[in-house]
């Protein structure tokens, strides 16, 4: 059904010129636009309008009260004015009025009374009906008559009452005889504040005096209005509408919007007065639809602008579009000589379209052409490099996709010794290759097939090849594919490299050398890559986590590069996972290598571990051995404290059964047990860290403390043999890097030795030194002096041999450990002695890094 | 013998060392009421010391300066006797045997049983009060022995040897009468009831 329709309405399209079918689309729009937009928005504005006016009602209704406020004030002020006036005084001043006069009061008509100044009255808008004089007590004297009725009867009380009333003065708005009058009393005194009387204006609330309040026009729009409270009925309006006065509120309603508020000001009124600010109803209805049409004319414009925007917008972009169809358009008849459009008037997008179509037939009929034209050329070409393969000098085969001999080049025929007739149409892979390479040249070609293209790179590949005399040769074969327009073809280079080869094997067989080594042998360049690296580097290789041809971890590249910068031989220690490897670095400048020659050293290494080892061993031993012949010494020096507790505990327990013994005496001894068990605990953890095995550690330590401890230890021995130790101690602590268990162990064996050696003395006279300090050279230096037997010349040379020893008891070991262990910590330990008179021991060590900084500055 | 009213109390002399064995002496031994003095060395003891005061002796072998047996044997040989106990640590013992031997009436081992140190003090105290009571007899005897004229001194000294009247006699050349005589001044100014009486106060003296 609609099949037919649409070549008909897209006919119709065409005809169109473009920007009429944008102006009739921009108009759509702006329609759509208004239809949308008009309802919402005049609902809108209604409702802004009432919000509007009502917020408008309520500050006219203020200002107009303002107004009306300043009004009466102004009043009020003239009213002061009066009474302070000099004419006043000079009046009032030589009266003397009498409360008991019965006179009724005087009253002045035509003329003016002296004592009111004529253009003060008449200065005012609104001119008051009666300005009255009255005495202190309130009663009327005098009254200034200057409207047309008499004074209303019911004043004089009125007057009477806010006069006593208000004091200083009075303002208020009261009804006298059915009209509305501003009552305003003032004080008349003197210049001592005498009060000598009061002066009382009545105005008359009227419409003149409202339109005056508001200082306007009497047919302005706004109506201001009194209104009584209790009846809600206007008393009296502003303006000259004759039916406001006496109407009631609701009645009006209808006519105006009104606006109530009440008085602050003349509280004292009598009436309820409200101020009532009135405005037109069809003011306001005027209003509203005027502004409503206004907006309709703004939105109606804005739908306008909206629709010619886009009508703009869409003759630009169609422009936009017809420019750059017309340019393909140009090109295309300028470079492919096809016919261009003519799209004079109609729908010039749609025209474009259809042209583009055939436009598109025609460059494929053209690429076709080309194509044709191309594949002459190139089988032109093809004969000129026919020419250039005779001419090579490396056998090329040129065959079929089936793998059938094409071409056969000269050379070919010299070096497989086939002709160009005998070969040409057989399989190339069975005239030439042996069966072992047929297959490994078969996927050669595949793999080029497959490549075609993707790089121009020909694949190379080894292979066997056989003459027709059954020659074997090592050939090298490269194929590139040749695709022609109707086949594909294969040049196929081979090159005899059996000269190569064998040049290659020879170096081959040379590199095998470091190759067969059973030691690591590497070849690092300057930036750290590993060229070269035999099977024994394996272990190596894989500790630094880097493979051959892949770059060494950063440490070593820097090694490499000092070697080759120092140009010189080093040799560096590495420790992997399966062992230790000594690596000499040897640099090969001109070449910017170094080559490595690595040594295994693990079992060396273990060798000296074992020993170091065993060492620790040994003089753990030893020290053992010193413990065990100390036993009873410490065992005795334990035996203190704790009897010293048992003892005190005992008398604890005596008292506290009999009931006596202070409490700060039984504090006292309890304390005294803790401190024995401390002091038990002393000697046994000194004894336990000389027990212990432990890893050799260096730490600083003071070699005071470390003599001190030892002395400690020996507490027992000296005292059975009565020899107090003489310490002469270098009061600076003496600081060095060491074990401290182990050079505890050689003070120990030097001061048992000590004390061994005097018990060959008489008792009086047994005397140890134990010295410690700095030497001259900056050593750190322990030394043992007694005056003991002595040791004979004979003695001092073997004195730190293993199991030398002169004691009945003892293995001979102390000294040697002693010397061992010193030699362990890069000190020296040496003896001096004249027999007879004592020996001297002293160990030297150095000192600790800090103390030496400390000692140099 | 009026002496045993104004004298010190017996007092138990600690000479030790170390200062917290003797602290705590002090401590146990002052839980019985017995009044405690402490000396850190033999010398210090010495200086302090006087004979006659009555007491015993806690003395530790094994001590700097002079030892417990020089003590031991400086006191035997200045005929000072006051009671001295032992105190030995662990293993001490031919020390021990040497301290006995040397005059030690008892030895204790450290750690203290408390019991047994006391009873051992209370032993020792007693025993010095013995000697002491023995000592102040030995020494009336001998002031009476000094009433004696030289020949009544020569009487007793036979009788108390054993020999009859008729003996004496003879031995001096005078009449029995007269040695009868004798007797009965010397039996009176000793104070003895009877000859076995006069026998042992000889005895006593000549110790």
């Amino acid at each position: 059904m609609r099949e037919p329709h649409r070549p008909l309405f897209k006919q119709l399209l065409r005809r169109v010129p473009m920007p009429v079918l944008a102006a009739f689309f921009g108009l759509l729009t702006a329609a759509a636009v208004w239809i949308v937009i008009d309802p919402i928005q005049t609902r809108a504005i209604g409702n802004i309008f009432r919000e509007e006016l009502r917020a408008q009602l309520e500050t006219r209704a203020r200002e107009s009260m303002l107004r009306f406020d300043s009004f009466v004030q102004s009043y009020i002020n003239t009213a002061r004015l009066l009474a302070n006036h000099r004419r006043m005084a000079d009046y009032l001043e030589p009266l003397v009025w009498f409360s008991a006069d019965e006179d009724p009061p005087r009253v002045y008509r035509e003329e003016q009374p002296l004592w009111l100044p004529a253009p003060a009255i008449q200065g005012l808008p609104v001119q008051p009906d009666y300005a009255i004089l009255a005495d202190t007590g309130g009663k009327i004297r005098e009254i200034y008559q200057l409207a047309r009725r008499p004074l209303p009867q019911e004043t004089e009380p009125e007057l009477k009452h806010a006069i006593t009333n208000a004091g200083q003065q009075a303002a208020y708005m009261t009804r006298l005889s059915g009209s509305l009058y501003l009552v305003i009393a003032e004080r008349v005194e003197d210049a001592s504040y005498y009060h000598m009387g009061s002066l009382v204006l009545l105005v008359p609330v009227n419409s003149r005096f409202l339109d005056a309040s508001q200082q306007r026009a009497p047919d302005s729009e706004i109506t201001v209005a009194l209104v009584d409270g209790d009846a809600q009925v206007i008393l009296v309006a502003s303006g000259n509408d004759p039916l406001l006065k006496g109407a009631p509120m609701t009645s009006i309603r209808d006519r105006y919007v009104a606006t109530v508020q009440s008085f602050f000001e003349y509280g004292n009124t009598p009436l309820n007065l409200l101020f009532a600010t009135l405005i037109p109803r069809d003011l306001v209805d005027a209003t509203r639809s005027r502004i409503i049409a206004v907006e309709r004319r703004h939105r109606l414009t804005g739908a306008a602008i909206v629709g010619l925007i886009f009508v703009l917008l869409f003759i630009l972009v169609s422009n936009r579009i017809n420019r750059l169809l017309e340019r393909v358009a140009d090109f295309s008849s300028r470079a492919l000589h096809i016919e261009q459009p003519a799209p004079r008037g109609g729908n010039r997008l749609l025209i474009m379209e259809d042209w583009i179509r055939s436009f598109t037939q025609a460059v494929m009929r053209a690429r076709e052409e080309m194509r044709e034209h191309y594949t002459a050329e190139i089988e032109e070409r093809e004969a000129l490099k026919t020419a250039v393969l005779d001419a090579s000098l490396d056998p090329i085969v040129t065959i079929d996709q089936y793998g059938r001999i094409v071409d056969f080049n000269p050379t070919a025929e010299q070096v497989f010794g086939y002709r160009q007739e005998e070969a040409s149409g057989r399989k190339l892979d069975e005239l030439i290759f042996d069966r072992g390479s047929r297959q490994a040249f078969n996927s050669l070609l595949a793999d080029s097939q497959r490549e075609q293209g993707e790089s121009g790179q020909p694949v190379l590949r080894t292979l066997t090849a056989r003459s027709k005399e059954g020659r074997i040769l090592p050939v090298e074969v490269a194929i590139k594919p040749v695709r022609l327009e109707n086949q594909l073809l294969f040049t196929t280079y081979i090159r005899d490299i059996s000269e190569r080869q064998r040049q290659a094997r020879e170096i081959e067989s040379l590199a095998a050398f470091p190759a067969e080594s059973p030691m690591p042998v590497l070849r690092i360049n300057r930036p750290g890559v590993v060229i070269y690296a035999n099977r024994a580097s394996d272990p190596l290789l894989e500790y630094w986590g880097c493979g051959r041809m892949q770059t060494v971890p950063i440490y070593w590249k820097r090694v490499v590069e000092e070697v080759l910068n120092g140009g010189r031989s080093r040799e560096v220690e590495v420790t992997t996972h399966d062992g230790i490897y000594s690596l000499l670095l040897a640099p090969v400048p001109d070449l910017d290598y170094v080559n490595v020659y690595g040594r295994d050293i693990t079992a060396v290494r273990r060798a000296e571990e074992e020993a170091r080892h065993r060492q620790n061993e040994l003089i753990h031993v030893s020290r053992l051995s010193t413990m065990g012949e100390m036993a009873t010494g410490i065992a005795h020096e334990l035996n203190q404290p704790l009897s010293a507790i048992v003892n005190f505990a005992n008398g604890c327990a005596r008292r506290l059964r009999l009931g006596i013994g202070e409490k700060e005496e039984l504090i006292a001894a309890m304390e005294q047990i803790a401190a024995q068990a401390r002091r038990a605990g002393e000697i046994i953890k000194r004894l336990r860290s000389m027990v212990a095995r432990k890893q050799p550690v260096r730490e600083e330590v003071d070699l005071n403390l470390l003599v001190s401890d030892a002395c400690a230890l020996l507490s027992h021995e000296r005292k059975r043999l009565g020899v107090a130790v003489e310490s002469r101690l270098s009061p600076a602590p003496v600081v060095a890097r060491v074990d401290p268990v182990q050079i505890e162990q050689v003070i120990l064996n030097l001061l048992r030795n000590a004390l061994d050696a005097l018990e060959g003395r008489e008792m009086e006279s047994r005397r140890l030194i134990v010295s410690t300090g700095i030497t001259s050279e900056g050593q750190a230096y322990i030394e043992v002096q007694d005056n003991g037997t002595g040791i004979s010349p004979e003695d001092l040379k073997h004195l730190f041999d293993p199991f030398f020893t002169t004691k009945k008891s003892g293995m001979g070991m102390g000294l040697s450990i002693s010397q061992t262990i010193v030699t362990e910590h890069n000190g020296r330990i040496s003896a001096r002695s004249v027999p007879g008179r004592g020996a001297i021991f002293t160990v030297e060590l150095p000192l600790s890094e800090s103390a030496m900084e400390s000692r140099v500055s | 013998m009026n002496q045993s009213d104004s004298a010190p109390p017996p007092t138990v002399f600690v000479v030790d060392d170390d200062e917290a064995m003797r602290n705590s002496l002090r401590w146990l031994i002052e839980s019985v009421g017995l009044p405690v003095e402490c000396h850190e060395s033999a010398e210090s003891f010495l200086d302090s010391y006087y004979p006659g005061r009555s007491g015993c002796l806690l003395l530790d072998v094994r001590m700097p300066g002079m030892s417990g047996l020089e003590l031991q044997e400086y006191l035997r040989r200045n005929e000072i006797n006051i009671p001295v106990i032992i105190i030995t640590g662990h293993g001490d013992v031919p020390m021990s045997v040497r301290a006995m031997k040397e005059g030690a009436i008892d030895f204790i081992e450290k750690p203290f049983n408390d019991e047994l140190l006391l009873d051992a003090i209370r032993n020792a105290l007693a025993v010095n009060e013995k000697q002491r009571a023995k000592q102040a007899l030995r020494a009336e005897l001998a002031a009476r022995m000094a009433t004696l004229t030289p020949r009544e001194h020569e009487v007793m000294e036979m009788v108390t040897a054993g020999k009859s009247n008729k003996e004496i006699a003879s031995a001096l050349g005078v009449s029995a009468k007269t040695v009868e005589a004798h007797r009965a001044k010397v039996m009176d100014k000793m104070q003895a009831g009877s000859l076995a009486e006069l026998v042992r106060m000889s005895m006593l003296v000549q110790e």
